[in-house]
C-alpha cells in the first residue's frame, strides 16, 4: 500500500478530512544504507577535525580541552538547530558535535583519570543529547552510546577500569548475572514500554525523541554487550598463573539474548533491517562467548547444548500454543517469506 | 512503509492516538499475534539448532586432544552423516531440510579444516575454503534457500581474499594465474570479477521461476563484495607502490562502478548499487588525499574533515532525490 492509497483509505473511514492535502512526497525517514554512508563519513569526519582542531589550538589542560569540546558542541547544535533540513550543515553539525562530545571525555578523563568518570559523563551527556539535538540520525546515534556508557559505568564500576587485563579477575556467577542484568534489563524495558506505547507518542511530539531513542536502543541491545565484554578475560600479556574462574564470560552468550529479544522487538515493528542487524549480532555474540577465558570450554558447550535445548522445547510450546496461523512457506520473490514470518515487503 | 513515514503522516495530518492506531491497522504494520508466534517459532527453532550446533563444537573442541585420528573423523563425519539424513527424511523446501543441509554445508567445512590440520599436506589455508565452496556446492544447491547460498558466496569470497592477499605460489588458482606475472591490485581484480558474475546470476534469476532463490538482501550482499573487492584493489594502487602494482587495478574497478551506476540509472530499481559506489569513491578520495597531504599538519586534516562532509552531503542529497524520484523503499533508520 503506498502513502497515497493510506491517506484515502483513511478518509473514507473519517480518520482525515477528504480535502486534506497529501503528505509531501519525500517526507519520512532515509533508507538504512544512505544512514550508513552519511554517519560513517560523519564519524570519520568528526575525529579528523578533531585531530585538527587540537594540532591548531594545543590544549595543554584539561580545562583547555574541555572549552573546545564545548565550542564544538555548541557549534554542532547550533547548525542543527538553524537549519534542519540541509544535508551539508546536517553533516557538519554531526562532525562537530561528535568532536566536541570527544573533546569533552577527554577533558574529564585528563582531569579525574578515572574511566569510570568518563563513562558516567558519557553517559549522561548522550542522553542529554537525545532529548535536546533537533536532528534524527544524531539522536539515534546518541541512544546507542548512551546504552555503552552505561554499560561501562556498572562494568568499570564494580569490578575496576583494568580494561587490558593485567589483573585477572574471579568474578562468581551471580555477581555477573546481576551485573548484566542491571545493564540491559532496564533497556529492554524502555524498548519494551516504548512500543507498547506507539501509538501515544506517535500522536504527540514526543515522536521526535521516542522513534530515534527506540532504533538506538534496539541497536544498544544487538551489539551493546561487546563493548561491556570482560575485557580481563583477553589479556595482551600472558598471565603468569592459572587463570581463575569468571562468570563475566557469560555476558556475551546474556548479550546474544538480548540481542534476539531486540529482534523479536523489530519485528513487531516491522524493521527488516534491524531484524538482520539483531541476529547478525546475537551470531558474533555466540562467537565471542566462545572465545572469552573464565569458564572451560566443556561447562560453556554445557551451556550451550541446555540453551538449545530450551530453545527446542520452547519453539514447541508456542508453536502448541498457537504460533501455526500462519503457514510457513518458501521465500517468496524479492526475499518475502509466504507467511511474513520476517516482516513484510513493501507492496 | 517504514515507521518514520507513519510519524509523518501522524503529525501532517495530526492523528490522535485512536486515529494512530486506526492508521497503524489499515497499513497492516503490526503484525498479529499468530505472525508473532511464527516468528518467535522460527526465530527459536533457528537458535536452538545454532545452539546445539555450537554446543557439539564446544564439546568436540574441548576434548579434542582426548580423540585419535579415527575418533575425531567419526565425529565429524557422523554429523555430516546425520545432517544429511534429516534432509533426506525431510527434503527442501521444508525448514528442517534447508537447516540440515546448512549444517551439512558448514561441517564441510570443518571437515576439510581437520584434514589439513590432521595430515599437513602442505595445502594453503585459501584452498581449504575453495574446496569447501566448490564441494559444499551440492548441499547448497539442494538446500534452495538464500541462506544457504549466502553462506556460500561468504566462503567463496574468503577463498579468493586469501588466495589474492596471501600471493601463495602454490595451489590451483596458481596453476592458473602463476605465469601471468600479477600484482596484488591485480589478483584482485579476480574476485571483483566473480562477484559481477554471481551478481549477474542472481538478477537473471530474479526474472525467472527461481527467484526465491535470489531475494534482494542476496544480491545486494554479493554486490557488495564485488565493490568490495574492487575498493580494497584501488586502495592497493592507491596506498602501495604505483610501479609495482599498476594502473590496471585503479582503472578497471572505476570502468566497473561506471558501468554498475549507469546500469543502475537505467533500470532505476534500487538505490544500493549507487550508495556503495558513492561510499567507494569517498573512501578512495579520501586516502588519495590523505597520502597526499599527510605532511601538512593541522592542514590536511582539515581538509581531510571537509572533503568528508562535503562528499557525504552531495552523496546523500543525490541519493534521496532517486530515492524519491523513484519511489524505492527501504528500511529507515
Amino acid at each position: 500500500m503506498s502513502t497515497w492509497e493510506l491517506e484515502r483509505t483513511m478518509a473514507a473511514e473519517g480518520l482525515i478530512p477528504e480535502e486534506a492535502p497529501p503528505l509531501p512526497f519525500g517526507s519520512g525517514g532515509r533508507p538504512w544504507f544512505v544512514s550508513l554512508v552519511m554517519g560513517v563519513a560523519g564519524w570519520l569526519a568528526s575525529l579528523f577535525c578533531l585531530v585538527a582542531v587540537f594540532l591548531l589550538f594545543d590544549p595543554n589542560t584539561p580545562v583547555g580541552a574541555g572549552i573546545l569540546g564545548a565550542i564544538m558542541l555548541g557549534l554542532g547544535f547550533g547548525l542543527y538547530a538553524a537549519d534542519r533540513d540541509d544535508a551539508f550543515f546536517g553533516q557538519l553539525a554531526l562532525a562537530l558535535s561528535l568532536a566536541g562530545q570527544l573533546a569533552l571525555m577527554y577533558a574529564i578523563g585528563e582531569a579525574t583519570d578515572s574511566a569510570v568518570t568518563v563513562a558516567a559523563f558519557a553517559a549522561v551527556i548522550s542522553g542529554a543529547l537525545v532529548l535536546w539535538l533537533p536532528n534524527h540520525f544524531a539522536k539515534g546515534l546518541s541512544a546507542f552510546f548512551a546504552c555503552l556508557a552505561w554499560a561501562f559505568v556498572v562494568r568499570l564500576g564494580w569490578w575496576g577500569d583494568d580494561l587490558f587485563g593485567q589483573r585477572r579477575l574471579e568474578v562468581p556467577f551471580l555477581p555477573a548475572l546481576t551485573g548484566w542484568l542491571i545493564i540491559w534489563v532496564p533497556v529492554g524495558g524502555l524498548v519494551h514500554t516504548l512500543i507498547r506505547r506507539e501509538t501515544r507518542w506517535m500522536a504527540t511530539s514526543a515522536r521526535r525523541v521516542a522513534r530515534p531513542a527506540l532504533t538506538g536502543l534496539l541497536l544498544g541491545l544487538s551489539v551493546g554487550t561487546w563493548a561491556s565484554e570482560p575485557f580481563a578475560a583477553l589479556p595482551f600479556t600472558t598471565p603468569p598463573t592459572e587463570i581463575p574462574e569468571n562468570w563475566l564470560v557469560l555476558w556475551p552468550l546474556l548479550g546474544a539474548l538480548a540481542a534476539l529479544f531486540a529482534a523479536g522487538s523489530a519485528f513487531r515493528l516491522r524493521h527488516r533491517a534491524m531484524i538482520g542487524g539483531a541476529i547478525g549480532g546475537a551470531l558474533l555474540h555466540v562467537v565471542h562467548f566462545y572465545y572469552l577465558l573464565g569458564v572451560s570450554l566443556v561447562v560453556k558447550s554445557y551451556i550451550m547444548l541446555a540453551l538449545g535445548a530450551m530453545f527446542l522445547v520452547g519453539a514447541r510450546s508456542v508453536g502448541a500454543g498457537g504460533g501455526q496461523g500462519v503457514t510457513p512457506g518458501r521465500e517468496r520473490p524479492g526475499g518475502a517469506p509466504a507467511g511474513g514470518t520476517f516482516g513484510r515487503e513493501t507492496p | 512503509m517504514d515507521r518514520r513515514v507513519f510519524d509523518a503522516l501522524a503529525e501532517h495530518h495530526g492523528l490522535a492516538s485512536g486515529g494512530v492506531e486506526r492508521m497503524l491497522e489499515l497499513a497492516g504494520a503490526r503484525p498479529s499475534r499468530a505472525e508473532l508466534s511464527h516468528f518467535a517459532v522460527r526465530v527459536l527453532h533457528l537458535g536452538g539448532v545454532l545452539s546445539v550446533a555450537a554446543g557439539v563444537v564446544f564439546f568436540e573442541a574441548a576434548n579434542w586432544s582426548a580423540f585419535d585420528v579415527f575418533g575425531r573423523f567419526a565425529l565429524v563425519q557422523a554429523v555430516l552423516l546425520l545432517a544429511v539424513a534429516v534432509a533426506l527424511w525431510r527434503p527442501p523446501p521444508a525448514a528442517v531440510g534447508r537447516y540440515a543441509l546448512l549444517l551439512a554445508f558448514i561441517v564441510t567445512g570443518a571437515l576439510f579444516a581437520l584434514y589439513g590440520q590432521t595430515y599437513q599436506t602442505g595445502a594453503d589455508v585459501y584452498e581449504l575454503f575453495l574446496n569447501w565452496a566448490l564441494l559444499g556446492l551440492a548441499f547448497v544447491v539442494a538446500a534452495q534457500w538464500s541462506v544457504a547460498w549466502a553462506a556460500w558466496v561468504l566462503v567463496l569470497n574468503v577463498a579468493l581474499l586469501l588466495f589474492c592477499a596471501a600471493r601463495p605460489d602454490a595451489g590451483i588458482l596458481w596453476l592458473a594465474f602463476g605465469s601471468w606475472a600479477l600484482s596484488t591490485s591485480q589478483l584482485l581484480l579476480l574476485p571483483l570479477g566473480v562477484n559481477l558474475f554471481l551478481w549477474g546470476l542472481w538478477i537473471f534469476a530474479q526474472r525467472s521461476r527461481a527467484a526465491h532463490l535470489a531475494p534482494r538482501w542476496l544480491v545486494r550482499f554479493t554486490l557488495a563484495c564485488a565493490v568490495g573487492s574492487g575498493t580494497l584493489a584501488a586502495l592497493v594502487v592507491i596506498v602501495g607502490n604505483g610501479d609495482r602494482e599498476g594502473a590496471v587495478g585503479l582503472i578497471a574497478p572505476l570502468l566497473v562502478f561506471t558501468g554498475l551506476g549507469l546500469y543502475t540509472l537505467r533500470g532505476r530499481r534500487d538505490v544500493f548499487p549507487l550508495a556503495l559506489i558513492e561510499g567507494s569513491l569517498i573512501l578512495l578520495s579520501t586516502v588519495w588525499i590523505g597520502e597526499s597531504l599527510v605532511q601538512e599538519g593541522f592542514g590536511g586534516f582539515f581538509l581531510i574533515s571537509a572533503w568528508l562532509i562535503l562528499t557525504s552531503t552531495v552523496s546523500g542529497h543525490y541519493l534521496m532525490r532517486l530515492v524519491r524520484r523513484w519511489g524505492v523503499h527501504g528500511s529507515a533508520t
